[in-house]
Formats: C-alpha cells, sequence, structure tokens
C-alpha cells in the first residue's frame, strides 16, 4: 500500500515539475555573493531582500546566498540578522564575481531577536521558548531526541535506561507533547512510558522547545508544549556541499557517523536538494560498578529533500527514514511481584554478563517513515499561502522473554498509518499580522495479528479537523497576540469484548482551545512575556481502552472504558482533559550579562494519569492494578537561567527548574513528576590563533536533587495487604547526586576546510548513582563515566 | 508568465488534496478488514499438583487445584481446596500438570515445559508447617525440574503453606532456587498436616 502511495507522489512530482520547466523566465541574470561577520564567520541564515521587486533570499550553511532571475538594473538589498546591525547595498546587475557583505554585530540583541526572528518563527512569540543551537547539537551528537533536551531548563526526560528518553515539558510528557518533525506533526506511538520519539537529531539545525500549550496552532497534542525540530534551509546553489561527523563514546562503545550532501541542479538555480544519513551502533552500556546487559542500540536513518523555489513560490518534498532496534535491560523483565521485590533487595541487576553488541530480548524494533509535501506562494493582496501535507507510518514490535519457542514473535506489533493535511494564510495589515487556517488528519492504528498476546491497545480510526486563526498586533514597544482554535474528533475503536465478539464503539469529541499573550519591553534590554491559554484534549485510545499486564512494572494497566471487567458503553465516563495555564517569563541581555526566569501555573481539570485501584491475585502471583482515571490536578512551578561573562574569555551559566504537583481532588502526590535540578557551568573561550579557532573548555556540575514530594512508598512484598488507594510508587526516590561534566573543543581548518574537534566526558567521577525519572532505577544504577569524541567536517 | 502562477498553485493544492483523499480513502477501505480476537497462546489457567500417597499408607490421593478462568483479568481465581490435608509420615507422590483452558481443546503448557525443561525449575517453599519437598526429575543438565517430585509429610501436626513458583530461566538456570530469571507461576497452597 505504501508503495502505491509513493508511487503516485513520484508521478505527481514528475507533473509538478514538467509543469516547472514550462515556465521560460524573460529575465535570467543571477546574483551570488556571500554573508559574514568581520570575523569571517558565516551568517547561517541572514536575510536577504530586494524590496522594488519583493524578492528575498536566506543565506545557506556556508553564508552564501543567491538571487535568481533578475532583470539587468540597480538593486537595493537590505539584510537582516539577529544580533548583528542591518546593512543596506546596492548592487548593479549583471555582476560578474560573488559580492561580499560583511555584518557588524549588535549588542543590543533582545530586541533584535525578537522583532527580526519574529518572521520565522513558527510559534507564539509570548511563549517562553527554548533553543539548542547548532552549536550545542554538535556538541551532543550521537544522543538521542530525548536526551539532548535535557539540557534545556525546565525540560527534562521520562527514561528507560540509557537509550530510551521521553520528553517531559514542564512535568507533562507523552501525547501531551508535540513533536514537530521538520515542521510536520510527528505521529508515532507515544502512549508507553517507554516509547521515545522516532526522529534522528542529526537532520537538526536546530531544536526548539515551546514551555507552553500551543493547542491553538497545533492542536491537541501540544497541550504540555512543542519540541521543534528545525531542519536548515535548502541552499538552492549549483555548488555541492556537504558535512560529515564521526562520534565515539565509551559507555557502550558507541559509535556513530553521519553524512549529509547538498547542492543544485546544473543550469538551473531553482531547485535544491540534499541527501542526508545516519548509523549508530551501541552494545550494552555500563554503570560504574557493572554492564547494564542487553541496553544495546543499532539505528540507521536517512533522509532527502528537494525543492523548487521560484520568485514567491516554493515546493518542497521531504522524506525520511527511521529505523532502530532497542534492547531492553534484561534485569528489568519481571515475572511478578516477588521478582521485583528481589531486584529492589539486591540493589544491583540479577543479571550481568560481559560486553557485546547483541541485542536479545526484550527488545523493541520501530520503524518510522515520513514522506513531505509543502508549498507555498504569495497571493498578492492576501497574503502568504502555505500547504503541507504528510504521511507516516510507523511500525512497533516489541519483543519480550516468551514460552515455547515464541520469542521470535512479537509480543505486540503496530501499525500506524497516518495521514496530515495543514493548510495556513499568513497575512500582514499594517500592524496586525496573523494566519489562519485548517488542518485534516487520519489516523488508522492496527495491531499485526498472530503475537499470540491480547493487544496493549486495540485497533482504531481517527478522523480530526480544526480550524484556527492567530492575530497578533505589534506596537513600539508590545505585541499583543490571541488565537482560537476548533476542533472535532471523530474516534472508532475496533475491540473484543468479554465473550470474544467484536464491537466498534464510537466517539465525537469537540473541543476549544484560546490563548492570549503580550510581550512588553521595558527596554531594548529587557521584555516581559506573559501567556494565558486554555486549552482542551480528547482522552487517548490508550487511556480508554488499554488492557494487560506491564513487565516492566509488575503491574496491570486498564483504560478508562473498563467497568467491572468489561468495556463500558457508558461515554459519561470521559471527560475532556482541560489545562488552564498562565505563564510568565522575564529575559534581560546585555553585554555581559544575561538571563531568563519563568514562572508558571497550570490547572489541568479532568487529568487522565494511572491511579492504583485494587490488588488482583492471578497465577503468576499478585499484581497491582492501575486504571487511567480522571482528576484535578495542578502542576506550578519555575525555570531560571542566567549567563555573565566575568572576563572577557570566562564565562559564568546556571540553570534552575523547579516543579510542584498535586492532585487536588483527591489531594495527593502525583507520580513521575521530576525532581528539582540546577546546573552550574564555566566556560573559557581562547583567543584565535592561527589554525586553531573557536578553541574552548567547559566545566560543568548538574545536580538533581531528591523528589521528596513522591507518593506513598509501598514494596512489592506489602502490595497484597495494601488496601489503600492512595498513590504509590514500588520504593522510595533515589538520594540527590551531583556529577563532574568537562568538555574542550574547537576548529582546525585543514584541507581549505573546518574540522571541528569536541572532546567531552560525562560522569567523570564514576558517580553511581539512580535517577528518578528512569524506569529502570528499580533495577540498575545509572551511567557511569562516559568519554566522548566527536568530529565535523565541512566541505564546499 | 505571471498568469500562469495562480495555475500553478492550484496544480499543487489539487495534488495534495487529492493525495489526501486518495490516502484517506485507501486507508479506509484497508481498516474495513475487521480485526480477528486474539488467541492467547500463553496464559496459565491451571495448575494441578496431583498426590498420591505410597501404596499401603492408608492416606488417600490429594489433588491441589488453582484455577484463574481469565488469565491477568479480573476474575478472582479459585484455590482447592480450602486447606489441604497430607496425612502424618506419609510419602505422596507429586505430578504437576499446567493447563491453558481458554483454548479449545484445552492447551497442555506441560507439554512446552517439558519441551524447555533447561530453561525451567519448579521452586517450592514450605511455611509454617512441616512437609519436605524433594525433586523426583532432571533435565538434560542434570539439574532438577519439579514436574515430578515428592512430597513428605512430617510429625507435627500443623498447618501451613507450600508456595509453588515455577521460574523461567532461558540460558541461566543453575538448579538453585529462586536463581536468576523470572516467574511464570507463583502460587500458594494451604496445607495442614493431619493425624
Amino acid at each position: 500500500m505504501l508503495q502505491i502511495l509513493r508511487g503516485i507522489f513520484f508521478v505527481a512530482i514528475l507533473i509538478l515539475a514538467a509543469n516547472c520547466f514550462a515556465q521560460i523566465p524573460s529575465c535570467n541574470l543571477s546574483l551570488k555573493g556571500s554573508v559574514k561577520d568581520n570575523e569571517g564567520n558565516a551568517l547561517v541564515g541572514a536575510a536577504l531582500w530586494i524590496e522594488s521587486i519583493n524578492l528575498g533570499s536566506v543565506a545557506a550553511t556556508d553564508g552564501t546566498f543567491t538571487f535568481d532571475n533578475l532583470c539587468a538594473g540597480k538593486y537595493t538589498i537590505s539584510i537582516k540578522f539577529i544580533g548583528y546591525k542591518d546593512k543596506i547595498v546596492t548592487v548593479d546587475i549583471p555582476v560578474t564575481n560573488a559580492i561580499k557583505i560583511t555584518l557588524e554585530q549588535d549588542f543590543q540583541l533582545l530586541h533584535e531577536i525578537v522583532v527580526e526572528g519574529e518572521h520565522a518563527q513558527q510559534h507564539a512569540i509570548s511563549q517562553s521558548i527554548s533553543v539548542l543551537s547548532s552549536e550545542q547539537l554538535d556538541a551532543n551528537k550521537g544522543k538521542s531526541l530525548g536526551e539532548l533536551l535535557r539540557q534545556l531548563p525546565g525540560v527534562s526526560s521520562l527514561n528507560t535506561g540509557p537509550t530510551i528518553f521521553k520528553p517531559v515539558i514542564q512535568g507533562l510528557h507523552s501525547h501531551r507533547i508535540l513533536v514537530l518533525n521538520n515542521g510536520i506533526r510527528q505521529e508515532g506511538q507515544q502512549w508507553g512510558i517507554e516509547h521515545a520519539p522516532e526522529i534522528d537529531p542529526f537532520i537538526a539545525s536546530e531544536i526548539e522547545v515551546v514551555k507552553g500549550a500551543e493547542t491553538v496552532r497545533y492542536g491537541a497534542d501540544a497541550i504540555g508544549g512543542v519540541i521543534l525540530v528545525n531542519t536548515p534551509e535548502l541552499s538552492y546553489t549549483n555548488t555541492l556541499k556537504g558535512e560529515l561527523n564521526i562520534g565515539l563514546m565509551s559507555n557502550g562503545r558507541l559509535g556513530v557517523a553521519s553524512a549529509m550532501v547538498e547542492g543544485g541542479f546544473k543550469k538551473s538555480e531553482n531547485w535544491g536538494w540534499r541527501l542526508q544519513g545516519t548509523g549508530k551502533k551501541a552494545g550494552d552500556f555500563q554503570a560504574p560498578n557493572y554492564n547494564l546487559s542487553n541496553t544495546g542500540v543499532h539505528e540507521y536513518d536517512f533522509s532527502g529533500t528537494l525543492g523548487y523555489k521560484k520568485n514567491d513560490k516554493q515546493v518542497e518534498i521531504y522524506f525520511s527514514s527511521f529505523n532502530t532496534q532497542i534492547g531492553i535491560l534484561r534485569s528489568a523483565h519481571t515475572g511478578n511481584l516477588n521478582d521485583l521485590q528481589s531486584s529492589i533487595e539486591n540493589q544491583q541487576p540479577w543479571y550481568v554478563a560481559d560486553f557485546t553488541y547483541d541485542i536479545n530480548n526484550p527488545r523493541q524494533k520501530i520503524n518510522h517513515q515520513l514522506l513531505k509535501v509543502k508549498a507555498s506562494k504569495e497571493i498578492k493582496g492576501l497574503g502568504k499561502l502555505n500547504i503541507l501535507y504528510g504521511a507516516q507510518y510507523n511500525q512497533r514490535k516489541e519483543f519480550d522473554i516468551r514460552r515455547g519457542g515464541r520469542s521470535d514473535i512479537p509480543a505486540l506489533s503496530l501499525d500506524l498509518f497516518s495521514n496530515v493535511i495543514d493548510a495556513s494564510l499568513e497575512h500582514n495589515i499594517k500592524n496586525w499580522s496573523g494566519s489562519v487556517g485548517i488542518n485534516g488528519t487520519y489516523r488508522n492504528n492496527s495491531n499485526e495479528p498472530g503475537t499470540g498476546i491480547v493487544p496493549l491497545i486495540p485497533d482504531y480510526n481517527l478522523y480530526s479537523g480544526g480550524l484556527f486563526l492567530i492575530e497578533k498586533l505589534r506596537k513600539e514597544n508590545w505585541v499583543l497576540e490571541l488565537g482560537a482554535r476548533f476542533d472535532h474528533q471523530y474516534l472508532q475503536v475496533l475491540t473484543f469484548n468479554k465473550q470474544n465478539d467484536l464491537i466498534k464503539p464510537t466517539f465525537n469529541f469537540d473541543y476549544v482551545s484560546g490563548s492570549v499573550g503580550t510581550s512588553y519591553f521595558f527596554t531594548k534590554q529587557s521584555r516581559f512575556i506573559s501567556n494565558i491559554s486554555i486549552s482542551s484534549r480528547p482522552p487517548h485510545v490508550s487511556e480508554l481502552y488499554s488492557q494487560g499486564l506491564h513487565h516492566g512494572t509488575a503491574s496491570v494497566e486498564e483504560g478508562l472504558m473498563l467497568q467491572n471487567g468489561d468495556w463500558s458503553a457508558d461515554q459519561s465516563l470521559i471527560k475532556k482533559e482541560v489545562s488552564k495555564k498562565w505563564s510568565n517569563t522575564y529575559q534581560f541581555a546585555k553585554e555581559k550579562i544575561g538571563f531568563e526566569v519563568t514562572a508558571f501555573v497550570n490547572l489541568i481539570d479532568n487529568y487522565i494519569y494511572l491511579q492504583p485501584t485494587e490488588t488482583r491475585l492471578t497465577i503468576r502471583g499478585y499484581f497491582p492494578v492501575f486504571k487511567y482515571k480522571q482528576t484535578d490536578a495542578l502542576l506550578a512551578g519555575g525555570d531560571a537561567s542566567v549567563n555573565f561573562s566575568i572576563t572577557e574569555h570566562l564565562t559564568y551559566t546556571g540553570k534552575f527548574s523547579y516543579l510542584y504537583a498535586r492532585d487536588i481532588t483527591r489531594d495527593d502526590k502525583l507520580p513521575l513528576i521530576p525532581p528539582t535540578q540546577l546546573e552550574n557551568a564555566l566556560r573559557y573561550s581562547f583567543n584565535n590563533t592561527g589554525q586553531f579557532q573557536k578553541l574552548y573548555i567547559s566545566v560543568s556540575i548538574p545536580t538533581t536533587l531528591k523528589q521528596y514530594r513522591t507518593p506513598l512508598t509501598v514494596y512489592p512484598k506489602d502490595i497484597p495487604s495494601y488496601t489503600g488507594n492512595q498513590n504509590f510508587d514500588f520504593m522510595p526516590a533515589p538520594h540527590a547526586y551531583t556529577l563532574l561534566n568537562i568538555e574542550a573543543g574547537g576548529k582546525i581548518h585543514i584541507w581549505k576546510h573546518d574540522l571541528s574537534i569536541t572532546l567531552s566526558g560525562e560522569n567523570l567521577l564514576n558517580t553511581s548513582y539512580r535517577n528518578y525519572m528512569n524506569r529502570l532505577r528499580y533495577y540498575a544504577d545509572d551511567l557511569g563515566r562516559n568519554i566522548m569524541l566527536r568530529l565535523k567536517y565541512n566541505f564546499y | 508568465m505571471k498568469t500562469n502562477k495562480p495555475y500553478q498553485l492550484k496544480n499543487t493544492v489539487r495534488f495534495l488534496f487529492f493525495a489526501f483523499l486518495f490516502a484517506t480513502m485507501l486507508l479506509s477501505s484497508c481498516s474495513d478488514d475487521d480485526p480477528t480476537p486474539t488467541n492467547e497462546e500463553e496464559v496459565i489457567t491451571t495448575l494441578i499438583v496431583d498426590l498420591t500417597p505410597a501404596s499401603g499408607s492408608g492416606a488417600s490421593a490429594v489433588q491441589l487445584k488453582f484455577y484463574d478462568a481469565d488469565g491477568d483479568g479480573s476474575v478472582a481465581p479459585v484455590i482447592t481446596p480450602a486447606v489441604a490435608q497430607l496425612k502424618k509420615g506419609v510419602t505422596y507422590t507429586g505430578v504437576i500438570t499446567v493447563l491453558n483452558e481458554t483454548e479449545n481443546p484445552v492447551a497442555d503448557v506441560t507439554l512446552e515445559i517439558k519441551e524447555e525443561k533447561n530453561a525451567h525449575l519448579f521452586c517450592f517453599t514450605v511455611s509454617g508447617t512441616d512437609v519436605a519437598v524433594a525433586y523426583g526429575d532432571k533435565d538434560d543438565n542434570n539439574l532438577p525440574i519439579g514436574l515430578s517430585n515428592t512430597w513428605v509429610a512430617g510429625a507435627s501436626g500443623s498447618a501451613g503453606t507450600v508456595q509453588v513458583v515455577l521460574r523461567h530461566q532461558p540460558g541461566q538456570k543453575t538448579g538453585v532456587c529462586p536463581g536468576p530469571g523470572e516467574s511464570d507461576m507463583d502460587v500458594t497452597f494451604p496445607v495442614q498436616i493431619i493425624d
């Protein structure tokens, strides 16, 4: 079926391409050049604009730009880049050589960031946003998406061992968080605690995290925040360029290589393309005192982009394939509560073997294919029309330790096919700008038959449609942002009742979201951002129809619709989850000091989470039963970050996040809330000397405090006699820990190009610790010392 | 040239719209294939320990049975008898049978355990009563299995429990209880010794 689809797309692409070629430009001159700073560094993403003909261009990764189809004559080009002073140059076309443009740095950074960056921003400007720059990404290449994001204040992760990281934004995760993969909503299986986003971070040039509800723009999945994985713009130049990355890690003996090439086509300068691929292999990771057996990962990913751009219209086709196989710590597979009890008592895993790259059961095998088509066009008098279509095919297979030679048969085998179409019209009238859009989604989830195990989540079909309007009013010192959205969702579930008869319950959900935000500049160096949003979310199928035993936590999990041992037809059992969040941020940035403080309060009505309901005796022994239930919850907290230039070379950076969470209705503590975290770091930058550039060394000391606000502790052995209905955890929260990380890096000019080298060490003191947010903390310590070497070579 | 542009865009819009519609229809028609109910192959519903007294002891046979109709589901299991009565000083020969009664015909899981005997070990834990359980069978590595066993009822008239656990230890069996691996069954029978 996918092949048929692919076929259709390629035919369509050909038709489109043929169409494009049919146009013969009347003026075919072009202008080439580059944008750099005083030190000769390329200013990637600098915006160039020729006002007289309404034509723009963006500087590519090496700072180069091209304007095509120009007629002979005089043109005035304005150049803008965040953090640099605007420049205007005049050129007489034709010119024979490439022109060089140098921009001067502007220290009144903040105001510029906001005003100039606004156009490119895909998210609300009145939200608190954290960014991982390409430099930060480079220094962490080889890590998974969720692990990378942990560096940002207010973002943590919920992990299963050293390779599976789920991002958590201000306490919310899974289907309350949306990941935008190159502009398209990632449609994977995010309902499980051991389901990480299916994205290769090597595709990204920048990752942004919006720490607030963005449901107005993106729909219900964005109730807790959005992660934007941004790929670099295509360069649309005929020069062949590329990048090679190699990473090695001592822990897990991980090796990763990633390559990218991009360019255009001869004769035509309207086309751009990029190919990228990544291969990664790691074996068993190590805790300070033992191997974490069966925690390896084997992954290969590739992606390709083809773009066509002419004047005011643009079409881009993007395909990506993500394929991974991940081992889950062998000792974390439990048969029953007694197994879990002995794991907790022994304080170390029962299975420790010699290092191997082999991955055995339990393991996961995940494939995710994405096809995206994006088109945009300026329509005179109306604005910019964007259309985005995406098809995604997600396959998840989970293999367990099974009896009777069934270990090669997946215990869970899910195929999720989704189709997304988004259309939006951006407009700009005087001080008002905004966008109006519609969005349609179709999702089909099916369980592959033959697993021999009743599926954890049933088959379903989901259709949803949404309509949104966002308006922005911009004045000298402030910006006001308003947004509203309406969605309808039709859900059909295909499952079996107690008598094994097929039932097809259907649901219709209507939900609205709205937000008001403002950004006010006190001075050019300081601003205050405030945002209030009300967003609602229909329950996910897993929350309605889950059913089964979870071997990792020795507990039975059941959906909301299960009543007295069978599926109920009473839809009054479910209520919409409604989040009311108020977030305030103050930012300050001057030459020597910059800081940002965010405080938020989030009241969630009908918050859905797993609550213990009973203890059940089965032939495997006793199990606690957790059921998805709704309650009112409060999450409040704050994030702060500061950087201070002590001397010209020495910079201090500090980060802090705190979160308070409570089940208001039941007056109880919520499980899996990230503990307070802080980090202190010093960075020394050396002067550039000849071949060596941007040399630095940094020392960072992250500290994670103990989570004191944990649910009651009930050890597995006490579960049979536990009759309360308070939330509980099987063991107390681990102690606080502090780690030592050191990183050094720089650029060397070799063979005419730059080679970036980073050498870093994490947990250098080899401290044994357990992380409250790691599901494997019942079984084993977290990672020991890890020494990493990363090389990046750019050629063009 | 200018007049061309809207067509270009229209084509793109049309293409995307039809691609979406087409893909959706294609998928919708696929999903009309209704799923079939899953046959739970690995569920164990029944554990039976048949205890046969040595001939001439005057004791009668005892059957310990744990039956759970729906595996992990909410139906409560039934343990019979309420308290198993063993006769003082008598040696019983025990045979374990494991069944999956959700299948029709009933699946005999004992056969699977026998086939994978090198990866399975029954563990017996006696508490509060005077019963000694010994293994009566060996796997290929000369390690005990426990499907066949002997139960010796001691002298005192005490009442307590015997816990029967099936350990699944692929590639790791050492013959020591509980050892590595995970529990596939964990059942406790009340046992009393009578005169």
